[in-house]
Protein backbone atom coordinates (compact mmCIF):
# COMPACT_ATOMS: atom_id res chain seq x y z
CA UNK A 1 0.00 0.00 0.00
CA UNK A 2 2.77 2.27 1.01
CA UNK A 3 3.85 4.62 -2.02
CA UNK A 4 7.57 5.87 -1.27
CA UNK A 5 7.14 8.55 -4.15
CA UNK A 6 4.37 10.95 -3.00
CA UNK A 7 5.99 12.73 0.46
CA UNK A 8 4.14 16.12 0.53
CA UNK A 9 7.06 18.85 1.24
CA UNK A 10 6.20 22.43 2.48
CA UNK A 11 9.18 24.53 1.54
CA UNK A 12 9.19 28.60 2.96
CA UNK A 13 5.48 28.59 3.10
CA UNK A 14 3.89 32.20 2.86
CA UNK A 15 -0.18 32.59 2.53
CA UNK A 16 -2.53 35.47 4.13
CA UNK A 17 -5.75 36.84 3.72
CA UNK A 18 -5.84 40.27 2.10
CA UNK A 19 -3.29 42.59 4.41
CA UNK A 20 -3.03 39.88 6.75
CA UNK A 21 -0.08 37.27 6.33
CA UNK A 22 -0.58 34.42 8.46
CA UNK A 23 2.06 32.37 7.29
CA UNK A 24 5.59 33.28 7.06
CA UNK A 25 8.08 30.36 6.10
CA UNK A 26 6.32 27.21 7.18
CA UNK A 27 8.37 24.14 6.26
CA UNK A 28 7.45 20.80 6.63
CA UNK A 29 7.68 16.88 5.52
CA UNK A 30 4.84 14.33 5.77
CA UNK A 31 6.23 10.97 4.61
CA UNK A 32 4.14 7.82 3.20
CA UNK A 33 2.52 6.34 5.83
CA UNK A 34 3.29 8.47 8.62
CA UNK A 35 0.63 10.54 10.68
CA UNK A 36 1.72 13.88 11.42
CA UNK A 37 0.29 16.10 13.70
CA UNK A 38 -0.03 20.26 13.26
CA UNK A 39 -0.69 21.58 16.67
CA UNK A 40 -0.62 24.77 17.73
CA UNK A 41 -3.30 27.69 19.45
CA UNK A 42 -5.82 29.27 17.72
CA UNK A 43 -5.04 31.47 14.72
CA UNK A 44 -1.41 30.01 14.07
CA UNK A 45 -1.92 29.39 10.92
CA UNK A 46 -2.88 25.94 10.71
CA UNK A 47 -5.77 26.15 9.34
CA UNK A 48 -4.31 28.19 6.92
CA UNK A 49 -1.41 25.65 6.13
CA UNK A 50 -4.24 23.26 5.01
CA UNK A 51 -6.00 25.15 2.98
CA UNK A 52 -2.56 26.36 0.94
CA UNK A 53 -1.98 22.72 0.53
CA UNK A 54 -5.24 21.99 -1.33
CA UNK A 55 -4.89 25.03 -2.98
CA UNK A 56 -8.15 26.62 -1.58
CA UNK A 57 -5.99 29.69 -0.79
CA UNK A 58 -2.66 30.45 -3.12
CA UNK A 59 0.84 30.46 -1.40
CA UNK A 60 2.17 33.94 -2.11
CA UNK A 61 5.69 32.70 -1.77
CA UNK A 62 7.35 29.18 -1.64
CA UNK A 63 6.30 25.67 -2.54
CA UNK A 64 4.44 22.58 -2.11
CA UNK A 65 4.99 19.67 -3.40
CA UNK A 66 3.73 16.16 -3.45
CA UNK A 67 5.61 13.73 -4.93
CA UNK A 68 6.94 15.40 -8.25
CA UNK A 69 3.87 17.65 -8.33
CA UNK A 70 3.78 21.72 -7.71
CA UNK A 71 0.63 21.76 -5.68
CA UNK A 72 1.00 25.70 -5.46
CA UNK A 73 0.25 25.77 -8.83
CA UNK A 74 -2.60 23.68 -9.17
CA UNK A 75 -6.34 24.11 -8.88
CA UNK A 76 -8.26 22.38 -5.80
CA UNK A 77 -10.02 19.67 -7.52
CA UNK A 78 -6.66 18.55 -9.56
CA UNK A 79 -4.93 18.44 -6.25
CA UNK A 80 -7.75 16.01 -5.16
CA UNK A 81 -7.24 13.84 -8.31
CA UNK A 82 -3.57 13.53 -7.27
CA UNK A 83 -4.93 11.88 -4.13
CA UNK A 84 -4.69 14.54 -1.39
CA UNK A 85 -7.64 15.05 -0.18
CA UNK A 86 -8.97 17.28 2.76
CA UNK A 87 -11.78 17.27 5.51
CA UNK A 88 -12.71 20.42 6.28
CA UNK A 89 -12.89 22.49 9.43
CA UNK A 90 -16.63 22.37 10.99
CA UNK A 91 -17.45 19.69 8.18
CA UNK A 92 -18.84 21.74 5.67
CA UNK A 93 -21.40 18.82 4.26
CA UNK A 94 -24.22 19.19 1.56
CA UNK A 95 -26.76 19.80 3.84
CA UNK A 96 -29.28 19.58 1.56
CA UNK A 97 -28.05 15.87 0.37
CA UNK A 98 -28.76 12.66 1.44
CA UNK A 99 -25.72 10.70 3.55
CA UNK A 100 -24.99 8.73 0.29
CA UNK A 101 -25.12 11.24 -2.14
CA UNK A 102 -22.71 12.95 -0.09
CA UNK A 103 -20.16 10.69 -0.38
CA UNK A 104 -20.85 9.92 -4.40
CA UNK A 105 -19.97 13.35 -4.77
CA UNK A 106 -16.56 12.27 -3.16
CA UNK A 107 -16.13 10.19 -6.02
CA UNK A 108 -17.07 11.72 -9.55
CA UNK A 109 -13.08 12.02 -10.57
CA UNK A 110 -12.15 10.29 -13.48
CA UNK A 111 -9.50 7.99 -11.16
CA UNK A 112 -11.71 6.74 -8.59
CA UNK A 113 -14.95 6.66 -10.57
CA UNK A 114 -14.33 3.01 -11.32
CA UNK A 115 -13.72 2.30 -7.47
CA UNK A 116 -16.81 4.12 -6.58
CA UNK A 117 -19.14 0.73 -5.23
CA UNK A 118 -15.95 -0.53 -3.68
CA UNK A 119 -15.04 2.69 -1.89
CA UNK A 120 -18.74 3.47 -0.76
CA UNK A 121 -18.43 -0.41 0.78
CA UNK A 122 -15.17 0.24 2.30
CA UNK A 123 -16.78 3.97 4.30
CA UNK A 124 -19.73 2.08 5.40
CA UNK A 125 -17.59 -0.52 6.78
CA UNK A 126 -15.69 1.60 8.74
CA UNK A 127 -18.71 3.62 9.64
CA UNK A 128 -21.85 1.07 9.52
CA UNK A 129 -23.73 4.19 10.91
CA UNK A 130 -23.91 6.12 7.73
CA UNK A 131 -25.07 2.74 6.00
CA UNK A 132 -28.17 2.58 7.90
CA UNK A 133 -28.53 6.39 7.37
CA UNK A 134 -27.88 6.80 4.10
CA UNK A 135 -31.02 8.07 2.65
CA UNK A 136 -31.61 10.93 5.22
CA UNK A 137 -30.62 14.10 4.48
CA UNK A 138 -27.28 15.28 5.42
CA UNK A 139 -27.99 18.29 8.40
CA UNK A 140 -30.34 15.80 10.41
CA UNK A 141 -27.12 13.76 11.27
CA UNK A 142 -25.78 14.66 14.89
CA UNK A 143 -22.56 16.30 15.28
CA UNK A 144 -20.33 12.81 15.29
CA UNK A 145 -22.27 11.60 12.73
CA UNK A 146 -21.74 14.19 10.83
CA UNK A 147 -18.11 14.16 11.08
CA UNK A 148 -18.07 10.60 10.24
CA UNK A 149 -20.22 11.28 7.23
CA UNK A 150 -17.45 14.11 6.39
CA UNK A 151 -13.90 11.62 6.79
CA UNK A 152 -16.08 9.29 5.16
CA UNK A 153 -16.72 11.90 1.73
CA UNK A 154 -12.99 12.54 2.40
CA UNK A 155 -11.78 8.79 1.85
CA UNK A 156 -14.26 8.51 -1.33
CA UNK A 157 -11.64 9.87 -3.33
CA UNK A 158 -9.25 6.94 -2.41
CA UNK A 159 -6.59 9.65 -1.15
CA UNK A 160 -2.96 8.81 -0.79
CA UNK A 161 -2.90 11.92 1.88
CA UNK A 162 -5.55 12.93 4.03
CA UNK A 163 -5.55 16.44 5.74
CA UNK A 164 -8.18 16.35 8.78
CA UNK A 165 -9.01 20.18 10.18
CA UNK A 166 -10.27 20.04 13.46
CA UNK A 167 -12.10 16.22 13.31
CA UNK A 168 -12.87 16.64 17.33
CA UNK A 169 -13.50 20.15 17.26
CA UNK A 170 -16.97 20.57 19.29
CA UNK A 171 -17.91 16.68 20.21
CA UNK A 172 -18.37 15.17 22.81
CA UNK A 173 -15.86 12.87 24.80
CA UNK A 174 -16.69 9.53 23.81
CA UNK A 175 -17.22 10.74 20.32
CA UNK A 176 -13.91 12.16 20.31
CA UNK A 177 -12.29 8.67 21.23
CA UNK A 178 -13.75 7.30 18.37
CA UNK A 179 -12.98 10.05 16.05
CA UNK A 180 -9.30 9.66 16.89
CA UNK A 181 -9.52 5.80 16.69
CA UNK A 182 -10.78 6.39 13.47
CA UNK A 183 -7.87 8.42 12.31
CA UNK A 184 -6.02 5.64 13.47
CA UNK A 185 -7.71 2.92 11.46
CA UNK A 186 -7.50 4.74 8.14
CA UNK A 187 -3.64 5.36 8.67
CA UNK A 188 -3.33 1.34 9.03
CA UNK A 189 -5.28 0.85 5.53
CA UNK A 190 -2.20 2.83 4.41
CA UNK A 191 -3.47 6.15 4.37
CA UNK A 192 -0.85 9.56 4.75
CA UNK A 193 -2.74 11.23 7.08
CA UNK A 194 -1.53 15.31 8.24
CA UNK A 195 -3.76 15.94 11.35
CA UNK A 196 -4.75 19.22 13.17
CA UNK A 197 -6.06 19.39 16.06
CA UNK A 198 -6.39 21.63 19.17
CA UNK A 199 -6.37 18.45 21.50
CA UNK A 200 -3.02 18.38 21.58
CA UNK A 201 -2.56 15.18 24.03
CA UNK A 202 -4.53 13.15 21.95
CA UNK A 203 -3.25 14.16 18.90
CA UNK A 204 0.61 13.86 19.92
CA UNK A 205 -0.28 10.57 21.41
CA UNK A 206 -1.09 8.91 18.48
CA UNK A 207 1.20 11.06 15.75
CA UNK A 208 4.53 9.21 14.70
CA UNK A 209 5.69 13.45 14.24
CA UNK A 210 4.26 16.20 14.94
CA UNK A 211 4.84 20.60 14.45
CA UNK A 212 4.09 23.35 16.35
CA UNK A 213 3.35 26.18 14.98
CA UNK A 214 3.26 29.76 16.38
CA UNK A 215 2.15 32.85 14.95
CA UNK A 216 2.84 31.27 11.52
CA UNK A 217 5.97 29.62 12.05
CA UNK A 218 7.07 26.14 12.94
CA UNK A 219 8.70 26.43 15.84
CA UNK A 220 9.21 22.86 17.29
CA UNK A 221 9.03 19.40 15.86
CA UNK A 222 9.99 16.11 16.57
CA UNK A 223 8.22 12.64 17.63
CA UNK A 224 4.69 12.81 19.17
CA UNK A 225 5.54 11.24 22.38
CA UNK A 226 8.96 13.05 22.60
CA UNK A 227 6.57 16.80 22.46
CA UNK A 228 4.25 15.34 24.66
CA UNK A 229 6.98 15.03 27.09
CA UNK A 230 9.02 18.57 26.20
CA UNK A 231 8.58 21.16 28.93
CA UNK A 232 7.84 23.96 25.96
CA UNK A 233 4.81 22.15 25.22
CA UNK A 234 3.22 20.87 28.32
CA UNK A 235 3.68 24.72 29.19
CA UNK A 236 2.06 26.47 26.36
CA UNK A 237 -0.41 23.49 25.55
CA UNK A 238 -1.36 21.37 27.73
CA UNK A 239 -1.40 23.87 31.09
CA UNK A 240 0.83 21.50 33.24
CA UNK B 1 -67.47 26.85 -14.69
CA UNK B 2 -66.14 25.48 -18.38
CA UNK B 3 -64.40 29.57 -19.05
CA UNK B 4 -62.67 29.33 -15.76
CA UNK B 5 -61.38 25.53 -16.41
CA UNK B 6 -60.32 27.02 -20.12
CA UNK B 7 -58.55 30.36 -18.18
CA UNK B 8 -57.00 27.80 -15.80
CA UNK B 9 -55.37 25.39 -18.60
CA UNK B 10 -54.07 28.30 -20.39
CA UNK B 11 -52.51 29.57 -17.50
CA UNK B 12 -51.11 26.40 -16.48
CA UNK B 13 -49.62 25.62 -19.86
CA UNK B 14 -48.14 29.04 -20.17
CA UNK B 15 -47.11 28.78 -16.33
CA UNK B 16 -44.74 26.16 -17.06
CA UNK B 17 -43.24 27.68 -19.87
CA UNK B 18 -42.61 30.54 -17.03
CA UNK B 19 -41.26 27.61 -15.06
CA UNK B 20 -38.90 26.94 -17.67
CA UNK B 21 -37.26 30.60 -17.29
CA UNK B 22 -37.41 30.95 -13.52
CA UNK B 23 -35.50 27.14 -12.81
CA UNK B 24 -32.38 28.74 -15.37
CA UNK B 25 -32.43 32.34 -13.19
CA UNK B 26 -32.64 29.91 -10.17
CA UNK B 27 -29.89 27.48 -10.95
CA UNK B 28 -27.73 30.37 -11.76
CA UNK B 29 -28.52 32.23 -8.64
CA UNK B 30 -27.97 29.09 -6.99
CA UNK B 31 -24.38 28.36 -8.28
CA UNK B 32 -23.06 31.48 -8.51
CA UNK B 33 -25.13 33.39 -6.43
CA UNK B 34 -25.32 35.97 -9.11
CA UNK B 35 -28.79 37.68 -10.34
CA UNK B 36 -29.30 37.67 -14.07
CA UNK B 37 -30.36 40.59 -15.24
CA UNK B 38 -29.84 39.58 -19.01
CA UNK B 39 -32.19 36.37 -18.32
CA UNK B 40 -34.66 37.50 -20.25
CA UNK B 41 -32.80 39.24 -23.15
CA UNK B 42 -31.68 35.27 -23.25
CA UNK B 43 -35.25 34.88 -23.89
CA UNK B 44 -35.98 37.31 -26.92
CA UNK B 45 -32.31 35.46 -28.27
CA UNK B 46 -34.42 32.47 -28.47
CA UNK B 47 -36.73 34.13 -30.23
CA UNK B 48 -34.83 35.66 -32.84
CA UNK B 49 -32.96 32.54 -32.91
CA UNK B 50 -35.82 30.41 -33.77
CA UNK B 51 -37.26 33.07 -36.60
CA UNK B 52 -34.06 33.05 -38.10
CA UNK B 53 -33.63 29.48 -38.39
CA UNK B 54 -37.38 28.95 -39.73
CA UNK B 55 -38.23 32.25 -41.83
CA UNK B 56 -34.65 32.56 -43.39
CA UNK B 57 -33.18 29.03 -43.41
CA UNK B 58 -36.37 27.25 -43.53
CA UNK B 59 -35.47 24.68 -41.09
CA UNK B 60 -37.80 22.44 -40.08
CA UNK B 61 -39.47 23.21 -36.90
CA UNK B 62 -39.44 20.59 -34.94
CA UNK B 63 -35.37 20.71 -35.71
CA UNK B 64 -35.52 24.34 -35.03
CA UNK B 65 -36.39 23.76 -30.99
CA UNK B 66 -32.85 21.39 -30.79
CA UNK B 67 -30.74 24.14 -32.30
CA UNK B 68 -32.03 27.13 -30.48
CA UNK B 69 -31.48 24.89 -27.03
CA UNK B 70 -27.72 24.51 -28.57
CA UNK B 71 -27.36 27.92 -29.66
CA UNK B 72 -28.62 29.31 -26.32
CA UNK B 73 -26.18 26.81 -24.21
CA UNK B 74 -23.00 27.27 -26.42
CA UNK B 75 -23.75 31.48 -26.40
CA UNK B 76 -24.20 30.92 -22.15
CA UNK B 77 -21.19 28.92 -22.16
CA UNK B 78 -18.82 31.54 -23.57
CA UNK B 79 -20.37 34.18 -21.78
CA UNK B 80 -19.90 32.87 -19.05
CA UNK B 81 -16.06 31.83 -19.49
CA UNK B 82 -15.20 35.57 -21.08
CA UNK B 83 -17.47 37.64 -18.80
CA UNK B 84 -18.56 36.65 -15.94
CA UNK B 85 -15.79 34.14 -14.85
CA UNK B 86 -13.23 36.80 -14.94
CA UNK B 87 -15.06 38.90 -12.05
CA UNK B 88 -16.34 35.54 -10.09
CA UNK B 89 -14.44 37.15 -6.74
CA UNK B 90 -15.21 40.54 -7.41
CA UNK B 91 -17.83 42.47 -5.29
CA UNK B 92 -21.94 41.80 -6.03
CA UNK B 93 -22.31 44.89 -8.06
CA UNK B 94 -19.72 44.13 -10.64
CA UNK B 95 -21.89 41.24 -11.59
CA UNK B 96 -25.18 43.21 -11.43
CA UNK B 97 -23.14 45.59 -13.80
CA UNK B 98 -22.07 42.89 -16.09
CA UNK B 99 -25.17 41.31 -16.64
CA UNK B 100 -27.37 44.14 -17.24
CA UNK B 101 -24.33 45.04 -19.47
CA UNK B 102 -24.98 41.94 -21.40
CA UNK B 103 -28.78 42.19 -21.77
CA UNK B 104 -28.07 45.70 -23.38
CA UNK B 105 -25.75 44.87 -25.45
CA UNK B 106 -27.31 41.66 -26.92
CA UNK B 107 -30.91 43.23 -27.10
CA UNK B 108 -29.23 46.25 -29.31
CA UNK B 109 -26.93 43.58 -31.37
CA UNK B 110 -30.44 41.86 -32.12
CA UNK B 111 -32.25 45.15 -33.10
CA UNK B 112 -29.51 46.01 -35.16
CA UNK B 113 -29.54 42.47 -36.93
CA UNK B 114 -33.26 42.17 -37.17
CA UNK B 115 -34.78 45.85 -37.41
CA UNK B 116 -37.33 47.29 -35.03
CA UNK B 117 -40.34 45.89 -36.48
CA UNK B 118 -42.56 43.46 -34.34
CA UNK B 119 -41.76 39.87 -35.92
CA UNK B 120 -44.12 36.35 -35.79
CA UNK B 121 -43.61 33.33 -37.24
CA UNK B 122 -46.53 31.37 -39.30
CA UNK B 123 -46.47 28.29 -38.43
CA UNK B 124 -49.45 25.34 -39.15
CA UNK B 125 -49.54 25.15 -35.73
CA UNK B 126 -49.68 28.89 -34.59
CA UNK B 127 -53.37 29.52 -34.68
CA UNK B 128 -54.92 26.04 -34.35
CA UNK B 129 -56.55 24.42 -31.62
CA UNK B 130 -57.42 21.14 -30.67
CA UNK B 131 -60.48 20.52 -27.74
CA UNK B 132 -61.15 18.03 -25.27
CA UNK B 133 -64.89 18.32 -24.09
CA UNK B 134 -66.12 22.38 -24.12
CA UNK B 135 -62.09 23.00 -23.72
CA UNK B 136 -60.29 24.84 -26.12
CA UNK B 137 -56.17 23.85 -26.56
CA UNK B 138 -54.18 26.09 -28.57
CA UNK B 139 -51.96 23.71 -30.21
CA UNK B 140 -49.21 25.61 -30.23
CA UNK B 141 -49.53 26.04 -26.07
CA UNK B 142 -49.67 21.52 -25.86
CA UNK B 143 -46.87 21.24 -28.04
CA UNK B 144 -44.90 24.18 -25.69
CA UNK B 145 -46.65 22.41 -22.65
CA UNK B 146 -45.38 19.21 -23.65
CA UNK B 147 -41.91 20.23 -24.52
CA UNK B 148 -42.01 22.17 -20.70
CA UNK B 149 -42.51 18.41 -18.73
CA UNK B 150 -40.35 16.93 -20.39
CA UNK B 151 -37.68 19.06 -20.39
CA UNK B 152 -38.06 19.90 -16.62
CA UNK B 153 -38.32 16.19 -15.82
CA UNK B 154 -35.20 15.60 -17.73
CA UNK B 155 -33.47 18.36 -15.82
CA UNK B 156 -34.84 17.14 -12.65
CA UNK B 157 -33.30 13.66 -13.17
CA UNK B 158 -29.90 14.91 -14.19
CA UNK B 159 -30.22 17.20 -10.71
CA UNK B 160 -31.07 14.30 -8.79
CA UNK B 161 -29.47 11.10 -10.60
CA UNK B 162 -26.14 11.92 -12.07
CA UNK B 163 -22.93 12.99 -11.08
CA UNK B 164 -23.19 16.46 -13.04
CA UNK B 165 -26.57 17.34 -10.96
CA UNK B 166 -25.29 16.30 -7.46
CA UNK B 167 -21.90 18.40 -9.01
CA UNK B 168 -24.39 21.07 -9.67
CA UNK B 169 -26.61 20.84 -6.55
CA UNK B 170 -22.32 20.35 -4.10
CA UNK B 171 -21.19 23.59 -6.00
CA UNK B 172 -24.37 25.48 -5.01
CA UNK B 173 -24.31 24.12 -1.44
CA UNK B 174 -20.95 24.92 -0.61
CA UNK B 175 -18.16 26.01 -3.31
CA UNK B 176 -15.13 25.09 -1.38
CA UNK B 177 -16.26 22.14 -0.32
CA UNK B 178 -17.33 21.07 -3.58
CA UNK B 179 -13.65 21.86 -5.04
CA UNK B 180 -12.20 19.64 -1.82
CA UNK B 181 -14.34 16.86 -3.55
CA UNK B 182 -12.73 17.34 -7.04
CA UNK B 183 -15.65 18.97 -8.53
CA UNK B 184 -14.36 21.75 -10.80
CA UNK B 185 -16.89 24.56 -9.61
CA UNK B 186 -15.51 26.58 -12.77
CA UNK B 187 -16.83 24.23 -15.27
CA UNK B 188 -19.66 23.78 -13.35
CA UNK B 189 -20.42 27.37 -13.45
CA UNK B 190 -19.80 27.70 -16.63
CA UNK B 191 -22.08 24.93 -17.69
CA UNK B 192 -25.26 26.19 -15.39
CA UNK B 193 -25.24 29.14 -17.36
CA UNK B 194 -25.26 27.24 -20.17
CA UNK B 195 -28.07 25.77 -18.82
CA UNK B 196 -29.95 28.66 -18.06
CA UNK B 197 -28.87 30.37 -21.12
CA UNK B 198 -30.55 27.25 -23.23
CA UNK B 199 -33.78 27.26 -20.83
CA UNK B 200 -34.50 31.06 -21.48
CA UNK B 201 -33.65 29.88 -25.11
CA UNK B 202 -36.20 27.22 -25.06
CA UNK B 203 -38.64 29.28 -23.43
CA UNK B 204 -38.52 32.13 -26.04
CA UNK B 205 -38.80 29.40 -29.38
CA UNK B 206 -42.29 27.97 -27.31
CA UNK B 207 -43.84 31.56 -26.49
CA UNK B 208 -42.65 32.99 -30.20
CA UNK B 209 -46.37 31.12 -31.43
CA UNK B 210 -48.51 34.02 -29.76
CA UNK B 211 -46.27 36.92 -29.20
CA UNK B 212 -44.75 39.26 -30.90
CA UNK B 213 -41.14 39.06 -31.20
CA UNK B 214 -39.36 42.37 -30.54
CA UNK B 215 -35.60 43.21 -29.12
CA UNK B 216 -36.84 45.55 -26.25
CA UNK B 217 -38.92 42.84 -24.57
CA UNK B 218 -36.43 41.11 -22.23
CA UNK B 219 -36.76 43.22 -19.13
CA UNK B 220 -40.19 42.23 -18.78
CA UNK B 221 -39.23 38.34 -18.95
CA UNK B 222 -36.36 39.08 -16.86
CA UNK B 223 -39.33 40.41 -14.58
CA UNK B 224 -41.26 37.14 -14.62
CA UNK B 225 -38.00 35.45 -13.91
CA UNK B 226 -37.76 36.98 -10.74
CA UNK B 227 -41.34 36.71 -9.81
CA UNK B 228 -41.27 32.73 -10.71
CA UNK B 229 -37.85 32.30 -8.35
CA UNK B 230 -38.97 34.75 -5.71
CA UNK B 231 -42.28 33.32 -5.37
CA UNK B 232 -40.31 29.59 -5.48
CA UNK B 233 -37.44 30.43 -2.88
CA UNK B 234 -34.21 31.80 -4.82
CA UNK B 235 -32.52 28.94 -5.73
CA UNK B 236 -35.18 26.60 -5.77
CA UNK B 237 -35.56 24.51 -8.84
CA UNK B 238 -38.86 22.64 -7.68
CA UNK B 239 -40.31 25.78 -6.05
CA UNK B 240 -39.63 27.50 -9.55
CA UNK B 241 -42.28 25.06 -11.07
CA UNK B 242 -44.87 25.98 -8.71
CA UNK B 243 -44.07 29.86 -8.65
CA UNK B 244 -43.95 29.61 -12.88
CA UNK B 245 -47.63 27.67 -12.79
CA UNK B 246 -49.14 30.18 -9.93
CA UNK B 247 -47.97 32.94 -12.25
CA UNK B 248 -49.24 31.76 -15.70
CA UNK B 249 -52.63 31.28 -13.54
CA UNK B 250 -52.83 34.14 -11.75
CA UNK B 251 -52.14 36.29 -14.83
CA UNK B 252 -54.55 34.16 -16.86
CA UNK B 253 -57.36 34.68 -14.19
CA UNK B 254 -56.72 38.44 -13.69
CA UNK B 255 -56.70 39.14 -17.08
CA UNK B 256 -60.15 37.18 -17.87
CA UNK B 257 -61.80 38.50 -15.18
CA UNK B 258 -60.08 42.29 -14.46
CA UNK B 259 -58.29 43.32 -17.55
CA UNK B 260 -56.55 41.92 -20.15
CA UNK B 261 -53.96 45.08 -20.26
CA UNK B 262 -53.08 44.32 -16.67
CA UNK B 263 -52.27 40.73 -17.61
CA UNK B 264 -48.29 41.83 -16.15
CA UNK B 265 -49.47 43.72 -13.23
CA UNK B 266 -51.07 40.05 -11.70
CA UNK B 267 -48.03 39.00 -11.59
CA UNK B 268 -46.73 41.79 -9.65
CA UNK B 269 -49.48 41.69 -7.49
CA UNK B 270 -48.88 38.40 -6.40
CA UNK B 271 -45.46 38.57 -5.96
CA UNK B 272 -45.35 41.80 -3.56
CA UNK B 273 -48.18 39.86 -1.97
CA UNK B 274 -45.90 36.66 -1.17
CA UNK B 275 -42.76 38.95 -0.54
CA UNK B 276 -44.95 40.96 2.61
CA UNK B 277 -46.44 37.56 3.56
CA UNK B 278 -44.12 34.65 2.82
CA UNK B 279 -40.10 36.49 2.16
CA UNK B 280 -38.27 33.32 1.71
CA UNK B 281 -40.71 32.54 -1.30
CA UNK B 282 -43.74 30.01 -1.05
CA UNK B 283 -41.97 26.73 -0.94
CA UNK B 284 -38.80 28.19 0.19
CA UNK B 285 -36.98 27.04 3.56
CA UNK B 286 -34.58 29.52 5.38
CA UNK B 287 -31.07 28.33 4.55
CA UNK B 288 -28.77 27.70 7.53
Amino acid sequence: MRDPGFTLTLRHLQAGYGDVQVLWDVSLEVRPGELVALIGANGAGKTTTLRAVASLLRARDGEVQFGTNRLDRMSAHDIVNLGVAMVPEGRQLFNQMTVEENLLTGSSLSRTRPLRRSNLDRVYALFPLLRERRLQEASTLSGGEQQMLAIGRGLMSAPRLLMLDEPSLGLAPTIVEEVFGVVQDIRREGITVLLVEQNVQQALRIADRAYVLESGRIVLAGPGLELLQSAEVRRAYLGI
Amino acid sequence: MVQFVQIVVNGVFTGGVYAIIGIGLSLIFGVMRIVNFAHGVFLVVGMFTTLFFFERLHVDPFLVIPLVVLVGGLLGIVLERFLLEPIVRAPEHASILMTVGIGLVLSNLLLFAFGDAPQIINTRYSTSTWHLGPITFSTALTIAFVLTVVVIGGLALILERTDLGRSIRAAAQNADAAELQGINTRRVRSLVFGIGFALAALAGALLLPQLFAHPSIGPTYTLKAFVVTVLGGMGNVAGAIGGGLLLGVTESLGAAYVSSSYRDAFGLAAFLLVLLLRPAGLFGRSRT
